[in-house]
């Protein structure tokens, strides 16, 4: 191997340490490649950590077809696709603000950031009517699944009910709301299973946009601070990275759940 | 590199009276402490009080087997049932050491002192990672002691469903679940960490190949831990989800499926058991190269076969479910697979023994211990084969036999590994040494121990005695009391290190900077190291030219040569 | 100790051949002696490497320990021929291994289809085994202390469990199968040696996994296993205090005594009549309708002291009425 002293240059003639610089690194570029390369091997965690997810949801959806295909009707595809363009458009804002810090454009980048966290925000307040209403409904996970009003039923799976049991139009009121949960409940599609999927996947995924929340929050206080330069950004862009990849998330979710009946 | 170097005065190595011991006091600024020496030696004590936590469940639930075939099952010991107090120990036996030792044992604590010095730099990359780490750690870990305040847990350490989520009490579940699920992301932090290190932190003139190879292994287990441990992560919580609102994931009554979980479980769990041995397989090839001061054979084939072994440690997992109805296709494919990691892990074997051909073998204690492992691993891996040849599995899977196999491979093995390691290291860790005679007692009393434990449960496991077993048949009796009688020796052992190397600590003589004459990088540094680990610029060279150290009788441990020192350069490079 | 089944005195009987080698149990069934022997083909093959390496590594120890005027030599730091010799041989061993191994694997999943093979349905529930035989007389749920079958005849088990996952294990037959609750899982065997030989459950399920123990017994003659099953499975007949007593002796057992020692659930002794407390602070009779109630939801209410751990069981009504007649003799006494 070559080899070379590791200290060898002399310690007076270095030129001053910028203050963002740790003691362990000798140049704030290795620093940022450190940070970046941290960010990218914990964004591969994420990937594995939801991987488990879809895989669960992909055995489940392969044990029972007809139970995703009715599920699917409960959900509000216009809801879905509001909160998709919503993300895109936080990712897109995302970038710009590394670009800003970059640029060493004090403003932009607070804008930036704070649109970037007001579309979570948004994206977190449609999640929250869509659960809400789910909860009002009764469409719930595993065992608490229970219809509580047919009026609630969404169009499609009403059809499926009369298509399976014609003598479903003979009954009324309690009778009635009673065949429908044993057809959709767990003595028939199981679809308490589906929201279970449903739940855990878009709760898991809405987590992960509090915490970005949290994190640009922070971001936004060091913008006004004027802790970033030219230089020194990699919080900015790995918080981006970040983003990114909860953006991702949900652009498979979003057909998986939403779409593919 | 990092830039900086503090200046000392000339001479102050090996004699220095200022160390990161030292440098500042107070428990505040070792709890607030940035500094990777630091948290490795709170690492270190964190995971010898779970190995002795560990180790207490393991003495006490081989003596409830010690009389096992001749009592009445509703007999009573301090007021429980004897198979309900045994069930509790051999979870939190395997939850504990699984866990909270074997998993963070060698990588956190010896991973942590020494990596950022066999790259000659100051930390590991991300320090305040490296805290957070820690302090998951411990959030861990006290949730684990809430697990013993509540009663305790009788689930197995495997957690398998429905029997482990379908329960009353749910507060120990819980916290065992949330503890598990914690400790998981202080694994998954601290292997980001060192990977990020290793990229980013090597010294000029260090390329991958001239790394040591515990580095080598160190990172095939970060690989592991930041790919594998995200998965039980998400398993978990969704148990503790399944457990509190029914979600019908894992549970057969709402529609779940158990098996699901232990696919799951063994995706993490198998690769986890080379999160286990790799670090073990690093430590070794440092022992036997240095205590035979040769170059180390084959370093390729070891660093790689470290890689391989981490790859297919992701396509086995399989294995743990022969029985389990999985169908014959994926047993058979699961069982080929599985003969692949044999390989690998042989190579290094055959590397580490050539290593020693025409060495200067000094049978110094890590020494003792690296040839212990090489018999322990030898016997752990090849049991491996039977239980990978799905015919013989059926018959074997979930008896004694496994237990043997998998407590020599990791116990036998990376206990081993890690006394071996902290033998190694102690000097630089602590600046202090021990006795020798000591230590060479306590690793024969470990090592007689292990072997009485655990040998002749690989012939109770052959004719048929079933795992996690309070009450036992006759036939079985001679096997568990020999066994038992291991268990109190091992445990002997290790007590007699914990007694020296804490007196060492405080009253040992004082340890020179190069004891062993090993050449990595780490030993440039005084013992124990500064504050910034270096006090002189460090000569970067390759990792096994013993040729550059010399026996210096009036400090008692070895010098760089002075021709190494004035040119700054290998003597390797410079006969090239 | 009192669950614990005496296999071992049929064992002993058996001549010296027949009781098994150092390592394993006496083979019974077909696959036996086809794994044994994989077992002693990688046991010799593990055996020549692990004395190699050993031998190896004391004979370098011996000859190259440290001492004065002895000095390490520089050898080559890799080679290439020698690296790929001992990779590669391993590997066609092992491949070797593989398909030996996956021959046995193939019989002992592969039922016979040129011959009758009989259906036995297994269930294991905490902590006791069920076993429903094809060809029993009665159509009943034979649940059984022990599992009859014929020598040299196929049978095919489709398990399953009410519960918690169980393994059953026949060491002496060489086979396993886990018994997991939502689906049905199958075993074949073919036992080739009459006797009685041990059956345990190896999944671990709870508090009295240990104690999940029964044997199988093998008979030699097709006859004896008719007339065994004429007398056990023709409970009705049996007077109700008797039958009562048959059904406790298997299915409760484990985890009710009939001597008033605590168990996993309350002993039977005198239990009959008696107000007991429940966990909940009410106080119940337990009279036919308790009895009932327990049998059939066993959670519902527990009698304080006791964990919620029972598996729900379903009789017939001339079952019931034997279950309240033994209870009632147990006041008697």
């Amino acid at each position: 191997m070559s080899t070379s002293t590791a200290h060898s240059h002399d310690t007076h003639a270095l030129p001053p340490r910028p203050k963002e610089l740790a003691m362990h690194f000798d140049t704030l570029h290795n620093q940022y490649q450190a940070g970046k390369l941290g960010m990218w091997l914990f964004l591969g965690q994420e990937v594995l950590f939801f991987a488990a997810l879809f895989t669960a949801y992909a055995v489940y959806r392969g044990n029972h077809t007809e139970m995703f295909h009715v599920g699917q009707y409960f959900l509000d595809w216009r809801l879905g696709a509001t909160n998709t363009i919503v993300l895109l458009f936080s990712s897109m804002t995302a970038a710009w603000s590394v670009r800003c810090a970059q640029l060493e454009q004090r403003r932009g980048l607070v804008l930036t950031i704070a649109i970037t966290w007001l579309c979570a925000l948004t994206f977190m307040v449609v999640k929250y009517f869509e659960y809400t209403h789910k909860i009002h409904v009764g469409s719930v996970w595993g065992d608490s699944f229970h219809i509580h009003n047919m009026a609630d039923l969404p169009r499609g799976v009403v059809d499926w009910l009369y298509k399976h049991n014609p003598g479903l139009a003979q009954m009324q009121g309690e009778e009635q709301l009673a065949a429908v949960n044993d057809m959709l409940g767990k003595n028939g599609l199981g679809l308490g299973s589906f929201f279970a999927v449903y739940f855990c996947m878009t709760g898991l995924h809405g987590i992960h946009v509090l915490v970005g929340m949290g994190v640009y929050a922070w971001l936004f206080v060091r913008a006004l601070k004027g802790h970033f330069n030219r230089r020194y950004y990699g919080a900015v862009d790995n918080v981006a990275l970040y983003w990114h990849i909860v953006d991702l998330i949900w652009i498979f979710l979003f057909p998986l759940l939403y779409l593919i009946g | 590199m990092a830039g900086g170097v503090v200046e000392k005065p000339e001479g102050a190595y090996g004699g220095s009276t200022r160390n990161y011991l030292n440098e500042t006091r107070g428990i505040k600024n070792w709890i607030i402490t940035l500094d990777h020496k630091r948290i490795a030696m709170m690492y270190l004590v964190a995971v010898t009080l779970a190995l002795l936590l560990g180790g207490f469940f393991a003495v006490a639930l081989r003596t409830v087997l010690w009389d096992g075939a001749v009592r009445d099952p509703n007999d009573l010991i301090l007021g429980m049932r004897v198979e309900q107090m045994y069930n509790k120990y051999f979870t939190l036996h395997g939850a504990v050491m699984v866990f909270m030792f074997i998993i963070p044992g060698i990588p956190a604590s010896l991973g942590n002192f020494i990596l950022p010095m066999q790259l000659g730099t100051k930390d590991l990359a991300l320090p305040r990672i490296n805290l957070m780490s820690l302090y998951l750690y411990w959030i861990g870990a006290t949730l684990f002691v809430g697990v013993l305040a509540f009663g305790g847990l009788d689930t197995g350490w495997t957690l398998y469903p429905p029997y482990s989520l379908d329960r009353q009490t749910s507060i120990p579940l819980i916290l065992a679940l949330s503890a598990v699920f914690i400790l998981g992301f202080s694994s998954i932090l601290t292997g980001l960490n060192f990977i990020v290190t290793m990229h980013r932190l090597r010294p000029p003139g260090m390329g991958m190949y001239d790394m040591p190879l515990f580095l080598w292994a160190l990172y095939a287990t970060s690989l592991i831990q930041v790919l594998a441990t995200p998965v039980i992560g998400l398993t978990l919580a969704l148990a503790m989800v399944e457990h509190m609102f029914h979600i019908g994931i894992f549970l057969p009554q709402y529609g779940g499926d158990p098996v699901l979980f232990q696919h799951f479980f063994w995706f993490y769990s198998h690769p986890a058991v080379y999160i286990m041995i790799l670090p073990a397989m690093g430590v070794q090839s440092e022992l036997i190269a240095t205590f035979s001061r040769k170059h180390v054979f084959g370093y390729k084939a070891i660093g790689w076969s470290s890689i391989a072994i981490a790859a297919i440690g992701f396509i086995v997992w399989g294995h743990h479910m022969f029985v389990a109805g999985q169908s014959p296709a994926a047993g058979l494919i699961f069982s080929f697979l599985t003969f692949f990691v044999a390989i690998p892990s042989a190579i290094k074997v055959f590397n580490w023994v050539a290593t020693m051909y025409r060495g200067s073998i000094e049978l110094k204690t890590p020494m003792l211990y690296g040839l212990a492992f090489m018999y322990l691993f030898g016997i752990g891996g090849l049991t491996g084969l039977f239980l990978a040849s799905i015919a013989n599995n059926v018959h074997l899977h979930d008896t004694y036999f496994v237990i043997a196999h998998f407590h020599m491979v990791m116990v036998g093995s990376t206990l081993n590994a890690f006394f071996g390691g902290v033998h190694y290291w102690w000097p630089k860790m602590t600046g202090r040494m021990y006795n020798e005679t000591l230590a060479k007692i306590a690793c024969g009393l470990v090592f007689l121990g292990f072997n009485l434990a655990f040998m002749p449960q690989f012939v109770a496991g052959t004719r048929g005695m079933p795992r996690r077993y309070a009450n036992y048949a006759d036939e079985f009796t001679t096997f568990h009391q020999i066994s038992t009688v291991g268990a109190y020796v091992l445990g002997a052992g290790v007590l007699l290190q914990v007694i020296y190397l804490t007196y060492s600590w405080f009253k040992g003589p004082r340890a020179p900077k190069n004891p062993w004459g090993a050449a990595s990088l780490e030993w440039q540094a005084d013992s124990p190291p500064d504050f910034h680990n270096f006090t002189k610029p460090v000569i970067v060279m390759a990792a096994y030219d013993y040729e550059n150290w010399e026996y210096d009788p009036n400090t008692g441990g070895y010098e760089l040569r002075k021709e190494v020192v004035e040119s700054g350069r290998s003597l390797a490079t410079a006969h090239h | 100790m009192t669950s614990m089944p005496g296999y071992l005195d049929t064992l002993a009987a058996l001549p010296l051949a027949r009781q098994g080698s150092f390592w394993f149990p006496p083979q019974a069934s077909s696959v036996a002696a086809g794994t044994d022997l994989l077992y002693d083909i990688i046991l010799w093959l593990c055996v020549l490497f692990f004395v190699g390496i050993c031998g190896t590594t004391i004979l370098f120890v011996a000859r190259y320990r440290k001492r004065p005027g002895h000095k390490e030599q520089k050898t080559s730091t890799h080679n290439l021929i020698l690296e790929v010799t001992w990779s590669v041989v391993p590997l066609i061993m092992l491949m070797v291994v593989f398909g030996v191994s996956m021959y046995w694997y193939l019989e002992m999943i592969n039922p016979p289809r040129d011959e009758k093979v009989y259906d036995i349905t297994v269930r294991g529930q905490k902590w006791s085994w069920s076993f429903k035989y094809e060809g029993d007389p009665f159509e009943s749920q034979m649940v059984t202390p022990r599992l009859h079958v014929i020598k040299d005849q196929a049978y095919r088990l489709v398990m399953d469990s009410p519960d918690v996952i169980h393994s059953m294990y026949l060491p002496a037959f060489r086979v396993k199968q886990d018994c997991v609750p939502g689906r049905y899982n199958k075993l074949w065997f073919r036992p080739t040696m009459a006797g009685e030989f041990p059956l345990y459950c190896t999944e671990y399920c709870g508090d009295d996994h240990s104690n999940m123990i029964t044997t199988v017994v093998v008979h030699e003659d097709p006859n004896a296993w008719r007339d065994w099953i004429i007398k056990e499975g023709d409970l009705k007949n049996q007077p109700p205090v008797q039958r009562g007593q048959i059904i406790w002796e298997r299915n409760c057992k484990i985890c009710h005594t009939i001597d008033g020692k605590k168990g996993t659930g309350p002993s039977f002794k005198g239990i009959w009549g008696k107000e007991e407390e429940m966990s909940d602070g009410s106080r119940v009779i337990v009279d036919e309708a308790y009895v009932r109630e327990s049998l059939n939801e066993p959670g519902k209410r527990i009698v304080k002291g006791y964990p919620n751990s029972m598996t729900p069981f379903k009789f017939q009504d001339y079952e019931y009425e034997g279950i309240y007649a033994f209870l009632k003799s147990l006041k008697d006494k």
